[in-house]
């Protein structure tokens, strides 16, 4: 096998281990997000999805540096002092790894599921949005807020580059004229947010991790709390809870299988009935943010380490 | 209907919306309809109509030379399944191109709700003294 292919492998058997240290670090950093304000839980949740794909690439980066470091003489060369076959990040002295280790087909298969379950989670996305023009263009005309004859209570919004607001004739049937402008008060916070392109986004980067439903729940819970609470900037909160729990009595009154999503229930009426902007204020976004800085420094710190164990993965 | 909306072009759905209105119609009577809103073919309907029969959403009988097709489900029902599919079934997880208010998967039970709404009356008690 080239020697180019060879540094290939060790890079892509860096940001696989990347990965999983990313994946263990946001297992178990996630239940601290139930501690923090929703805005706090928001940039949290942000840390902890992108982790598994900052730090492969981050890794990856910072070897390739290294790589180059060494053959240029930057740093010290010690390629030759080593055992033959002990593979180098260096540009000068390129690695050699054996073609049947088991070590390179392990890379090679968790680097095709990663693939296959980033393509599978763009796909959805795409249908799903394609579901939301095909349900605008059943409604003629181009609006922001539209009525939908059902009977069912639920107010949602749907669209990206131009999000519409959709509230059933239940809702309109259940609620009183103020208690709707508060619902569209609601959706219209998530429109100014972009909180329809985010969650997007946000569903795209949950590919890259083992556990997503935990991340998922909070990301949900922390968007609608935020929506919530910039509502009640214009009406009172106390206002908002009675509305969320008269919408609750009508779903768990209806014999229709209601569908509409959103966060926990419970919680968002509880945060309601607090302070506003409830949770400590914890360094925790601050904190998330510096892993993927210190993980790639510290693996360039004992890349001799890393060279050793990928020698003995990659080449057995 | 109780499987999920198949994807459906934008010609699919103006031909579905004609024939929510007209009952049954062949493709030349949707095609006569369509040409003044877009410039599409005869054939282009026809094969719109077909695949519709073949998704499930329109019957057709054999009418002369043609067919005649009908919608099987109609537009109440269509939008109904298609806003389960946007926003989720009340025990789904996977959602994002919906951003809605209220999550029905978790299931408050009466009681628990009363006590809510007491405490909230409490609070607005207390503000208004």
């Amino acid at each position: 096998m080239s020697s180019w292919s060879g540094l290939l492998w060790m890079l892509l058997a860096v940001a696989a281990l990347a990965w999983v240290v990313g994946n263990l670090i946001a297992v178990v950093a996630m239940p601290a997000v139930a501690w923090l304000s929703p805005r706090q839980a928001r940039h949290y949740s942000w840390a902890l999805v992108l982790l598994p794909w900052v730090l492969p690439v981050m890794s990856v980066t910072v070897m390739l540096l290294l790589s180059l470091a060494k053959s240029q003489g930057w740093i010290v060369d010690h390629c030759l002092a080593h055992q033959q076959h002990h593979p180098h990040f260096c540009l000068a002295h390129l690695p050699v790894i054996a073609s049947n280790s088991p070590g390179r087909f392990i890379v090679a298969l968790w680097g095709t599921l990663l693939l296959a379950a980033v393509a599978a989670a763009v796909l959805r996305q795409w249908h799903q949005h394609h579901k939301a023009r095909m349900f605008k263009r059943f409604l003629p005309g181009r609006r922001v807020l539209a009525n939908v004859m059902d009977l069912r209570p639920f107010a949602f919004t749907i669209g990206i580059g131009a999000p519409t607001i959709f509230i059933s004739q239940g809702l309109k049937t259940l609620l009183s004229k103020r208690e709707l402008r508060i619902v569209t008060a609601h959706e219209i916070a998530h429109i100014r947010h972009r909180d329809v392109v985010k969650t997007t986004v946000f569903e795209m980067l949950l590919a890259a991790h083992v556990r997503r439903a935990g991340l998922r729940r909070h990301w949900r819970f922390a968007t609608e709390a935020l929506a919530d609470s910039r509502v009640t900037r214009r009406f009172d909160g106390l206002e908002l809870a009675q509305v969320l729990v008269r919408l609750e009595r009508a779903v768990t009154a209806t014999v229709y299988p209601i569908a509409i999503a959103g966060a926990d229930f419970s919680a968002r009426v509880a945060l309601l009935l607090r302070a506003p902007e409830h949770g400590k204020r914890l360094p925790w976004p601050a904190l998330a943010w510096l892993v993927p800085v210190a993980l790639p420094l510290v693996l360039a710190w004992q890349h001799h380490t890393v060279e050793t164990l990928l020698g003995w993965w990659l080449h057995q | 209907m109780t499987q999920r909306v198949p994807a459906l072009g934008e010609l699919e759905i103006q031909v579905l919306g004609h024939l929510w209105e007209h009952k049954d119609a062949t493709a030349k009577e949707v095609h006569a309809q369509l040409v003044t809103a877009r410039n599409t073919s005869a054939n282009t309907v026809q094969s719109a109509m077909e695949r519709l029969y073949r998704k499930g959403l329109l019957a057709r009988v054999k009418a002369g030379h043609s067919y005649r097709y009908a919608a099987i489900v109609s537009k109440a029902e269509l939008l109904g399944e298609l806003i389960n599919d946007l926003v989720g079934r009340f025990h789904a997880d996977t959602c994002s191109s919906a951003a809605a208010i209220l999550h029905a998967a978790e299931r408050i039970d009466a009681h628990a709700l009363d006590c809510l709404e007491e405490e909230i009356r409490k609070r607005r008690q207390e503000r208004a003294l």
